[in-house]
């Protein structure tokens, strides 16, 4: 063991300005990736939950509007687009009864239009690529004789991810009085 | 090379694979010695620099890479995100919109009286203003009115603010009559967290200027 450390280079070591100079920039140099590594490794991740929040609340606004939105002069693009922004049951349903709802349509010659006025998801489920979705609308419906109305309209949906983004598998009129049906029956 | 003797341990005796190790050991260990000292002198701070080089760029990364996380962090909306931080202010606002829109005729004051405690700020005077007109005409209609959310979505959630869309329903019946309305609402609510409980902050109504 002794004569092995004699042989190492320790002893030139202060005789040399530009060793010792190099070996503390050195361990400076360390030293201070390691702090910064560590404060890497240690800061806070952006979240795949929030990733998807934001996702399919954009994607879900989106595909709700296109379900408010329909004008008789446009009816094959605006139903195709129906289409596009839904999955599942809605789709189905839609594809179902495209044509009948087409030709209702068009004898109307209704514009529909509307404008979100806020939505927010209550729910979210990235493991089953599902999230709940509430949307305030203001809906603006254009008869073909009269007048055009405004009402507000209040929306919830169900979103399913697909391969192709976020898209509504399910979108519903939210009741007003869910006892009002048989409340005052009784 | 350790490789070769530990394929055989079977069929050949132990002692052939100990000389071979030994036999490198001993050729390797010359190598440093002969090296001159001049040598290290000139090869050790280049490889010190360039060590040092690449350490600090990144450590330089890193710090900068972890400033940028913090920062985006700081800023992050949580909706969803913090589940119970989530599950709070919705809990707490579904409270607040539920006891301050519910009153009945013959106590509107304490309804008034729950409110101030469940608001704060600018929407203070605006329930306020409105719940006057409430105390008005409520004993002269008998009106008991029960307020239930029936929806309700965090869009927004940082430490001390949260932005949520509310849907709620009113149901309203006069005293006498067994007739009773229903109604619809929906509002977006701005919430401050005062001291660990999520107060009421603002009610947009969607009335405004679009």
């Amino acid at each position: 063991m002794t004569s092995l450390t004699a042989r190492l280079p320790i002893a030139g070591w202060r005789r040399s300005p530009l060793v010792a100079t190099s070996s503390v920039l050195l361990a400076a140099a360390v030293v201070f990736a390691a702090w910064a590594g560590l404060s890497w490794l240690t800061a806070p991740r952006p979240s795949a939950v929030a990733q998807a929040r934001d996702d399919a609340l954009r994607e879900g606004e989106q595909a709700v509007l296109n379900f408010n939105t329909l004008s008789y002069r446009t009816v094959s693009e605006g139903l195709k687009l129906w289409e596009q922004s839904s999955t599942g049951a809605l789709h189905t349903e839609i594809a179902a009864g495209r044509s009948a709802f087409e030709q209702q349509i068009t004898q109307a010659k209704s514009v529909t239009t509307a404008k979100i006025l806020d939505a927010a998801l209550t729910a979210v489920n990235i493991r089953a690529g599902r999230a709940s979705i509430i949307v305030a609308l203001q809906i603006t419906v254009t008869p073909a004789h009269g007048a055009a109305a405004t009402k507000q309209s209040r929306q919830e949906g169900v979103l399913t991810r697909t391969p192709s983004g976020w898209k509504l598998s399910s979108l519903e009129q939210v009741p007003v009085g869910a006892a009002s049906a048989t409340g005052p029956t009784g | 090379m350790p490789i070769g003797p530990s394929f055989r341990p079977i069929a050949e005796p132990e002692s052939a694979a100990v000389p071979a190790m030994t036999e490198a050991a001993v050729t390797e260990s010359p190598e440093p010695n002969a090296s001159p000292r001049p040598r290290w002198r000139r090869v050790l701070p280049v490889a010190f620099g360039a060590a040092t080089v690449v350490l600090g760029a990144l450590g330089a990364w890193a710090a900068v890479a972890a400033h940028d996380l913090r920062a985006s962090a700081a800023s992050a909306n949580d909706a969803l995100v913090d589940v119970s931080a989530t599950r709070a202010v919705t809990r707490d606002v579904t409270t607040a919109v539920n006891t301050i829109f519910s009153y009945n005729y013959t106590d509107t004051a304490r309804t008034k009286a729950a409110a101030q405690r469940l608001l704060t700020g600018p929407a203070i005077r605006q329930y306020n203003q409105l719940f006057g007109l409430v105390q008005q005409q409520a004993p002269k209609e008998k009106l008991d009115v029960t307020t239930r959310v029936t929806s309700i979505g965090v869009e927004l959630l940082t430490a001390g603010r949260a932005r949520l869309l509310v849907f709620a329903n009113e149901q309203d019946s006069r005293a006498g009559t067994r007739q009773a309305s229903y109604g619809g609402a929906m509002f977006a609510v701005t919430a401050v967290n005062e001291s660990g409980r999520w107060l009421i902050e603002s009610i947009d109504t969607f009335t405004g200027p679009a």
